[in-house]
């Protein structure tokens, strides 16, 4: 997928997770997750060539960084699920990864690394002030972007 | 527990195994169910089906418990008991038909998570057993959720590690990083719809489950449409049963039947034993187009061992235990070793929360055995995993022991 495309990606999963914040029941939350992945699912299928083994999970990745910075906007359980979200997102790449170490193609460790590092990181926070959140949003648009 | 159903069940099933393998000496078929054949490829497909439902019921247990969805402690006994019997059946399977179940490495990893699916089920029998020692029940109790942490994780690494060893060596065609994603999400999927069955025989009816398997259709359903997309191929039959058939349960007349209930499970079960087949064969008609009333005999001989096995332990369970309630019922919201709602809204520093204070030092040894292991077996991809849990998951189990011995030394040490 080109630059230009996977940003626009990011740029998606930052309007669908505003989206959410507003939404509350969990019918209501679950038929918008759907319509998210439906979404995703629709986006990667015409702006980039699902022959490609890579973009396979594309949706789910999209999901995962939308739910990351979700999480950013919880009032409870805030670190734990925002572990929970990077680990379901570390899951998803390294899936990607192994199948692509599998069939002897470029794998991207670093990527895994750092969302690796991140959620690590996370892990130690205590208070997430709101310039914290913020920190976070750009790391994981970085590592989206340029990882 | 209703005893009458499930004796109704059972005699229905046991006659329809009767009747299948009779009508199996019709069709010519019967040499097929007596002889290990390697060109009888069903078993295989059954295999991959009850494999799925033994991780099944241990992964939604797990999962509701580390994400403090309360649930009776009922239920979670029920799905990890569904687990265990979905092992035996599976074991059952892969040894008497061993030349069409040809089987590699990954065995190890699905019997450490068997192994540990048994510590997390008998661990939460003994923590609800008021008959025994209270201080070790209550120390039991503290470990189930720290279990989980690490039953989670670990599920998932051998049902991904399962799907992408499939792909590479039995069909390339699911090659990708897709396809270990969409069979976890299948096994979550028939641990749900196994509770609503289980749940049936047990009078009860839990609708926050229900609402999670109609939710969880809805992104079934996008999975196999997905997986369509990307791979060209995909079973339409097996789509139909699993994921267009629960959307009746938007219909309160079939939410609200217990046979509506039981139908639609029913389906999602077929269909889930129809994808079982596609991956295999990629063939849609395969099961329907070479059907024999061998594979049916086989079905229900699956299906009567389970139920046997299953309400078999049931029974003993609960005349074992004196107070029938106490082990399967629901003594309050807070009996299943829930941490009272105060308490669950108490803010914890980073790496101060009670179940982090229990893994630590299972988790570094387990971290260790891994590390060892893949060392000196260079196998860092399949076994290392499992392997470091099953080190920590051991350690996690022994510290109410070490507990109590602890504090009766202690006490004796004053006396």
């Amino acid at each position: 997928m080109s630059m230009f495309a996977n940003a626009v990606a990011c740029l998606l999963c930052l309007i669908f997770a505003a989206f959410i914040w507003k939404i509350k029941g969990l019918y209501r939350i679950t038929l918008v997750m759907f319509l998210i992945v439906l979404s995703n699912c629709l986006y990667t299928a015409f702006a980039g060539n699902i022959a490609f083994p890579v973009l396979e999970v594309y949706p789910f990745r999209m999901l995962a960084l939308t739910l990351c910075v979700f999480t950013t906007g919880l009032r409870e359980n805030r670190r734990r699920f925002m572990v929970l979200a990077q680990t379901f997102w570390l899951w998803v790449e390294l899936l990607g990864c192994l199948s692509l170490y599998q069939t002897g193609e470029e794998t991207p460790w670093l990527r895994l690394a750092a969302i690796a590092g991140i959620a690590f990181g996370c892990m130690f926070m205590a208070r997430i002030s709101k310039e914290i959140e913020f920190g976070l949003i750009v790391l994981w648009m970085a590592v989206w972007m340029f990882f | 527990m209703n005893s009458k159903v499930v004796t109704i069940v059972f005699i229905g099933l046991c006659l329809l195994l009767l009747l299948s393998v009779g009508g199996s000496f019709w069709d010519g078929s019967f040499d097929l169910l007596l002889h290990n054949s390697e060109n009888w490829k069903f078993p295989k497909t059954l295999f991959i089906f009850w494999i799925g439902m033994s991780q099944a019921g241990v992964l939604l247990s797990a999962f509701l418990l580390v994400m403090k969805v309360k649930i009776h402690r009922r239920t979670s006994l029920l799905l990890e008991l569904c687990s265990l019997c979905s092992y035996v059946v599976a074991i059952a399977l892969s040894l008497l038909y061993s030349n069409s179940i040809k089987l590699n490495s990954d065995i190890y990893n699905i019997g450490i998570v068997g192994f540990i699916s048994l510590l997390f089920f008998v661990t939460h029998l003994v923590a609800a057993d008021s008959a025994e020692d209270v201080s070790l029940c209550k120390n039991l109790a503290k470990i189930r959720r720290p279990l989980a942490c690490f039953i989670l994780p670990t599920v998932f690494w051998v049902v991904s590690e399962f799907a992408l060893d499939f792909a590479q060596f039995e069909n390339s065609l699911w090659q990708g990083a897709f396809f270990p994603l969409y069979v976890v999400a299948c096994v979550f999927y028939m641990g749900l719809a196994s509770t609503i069955a289980l749940l049936s025989f047990e009078n009860y009816y839990n609708r926050l489950i229900e609402r999670f398997i109609l939710l969880c259709s809805w992104f079934m359903s996008l999975l196999f449409l997905w997986l369509m997309l990307i791979k060209d191929s995909g079973s339409i039959i097996a789509f139909i049963f699993a994921c267009v058939v629960p959307q009746l349960l938007l219909f309160e007349a079939v939410r609200e039947s217990l046979w509506g209930r039981l139908i639609v499970v029913l389906c999602i079960f077929f269909g889930v034993l129809l994808k079982c087949d596609f991956v295999l064969y990629l063939d849609d008609f395969h099961l329907v187009s070479n059907v024999s009333l061998a594979n049916v005999s086989l079905m229900f001989a699956g299906g009567v061992f389970f139920v046997f096995f299953f309400f078999g332990v049931r029974i003993l369970l609960s005349r074992f235990f004196e107070n029938d309630e106490i082990l399967m019922g629901e003594e309050s919201d807070s009996s299943d070793g829930e941490i009272p709602d105060a308490e669950e809204r108490k803010y914890y520093a980073p790496f101060s929360a009670p179940e982090f204070k229990v893994v630590r030092l299972p988790v570094l040894c387990g971290v260790l055995a891994a590390v060892t292991y893949g060392y000196f077996t260079s196998d860092w991809v399949h076994l290392a995993g499992p392997f470091g849990a099953y080190v920590g998951c051991l350690l996690v189990c022994l510290q109410p022991f070490a507990h109590v011995w602890l504090s009766r030394k202690g006490k004796g040490g004053r006396k």
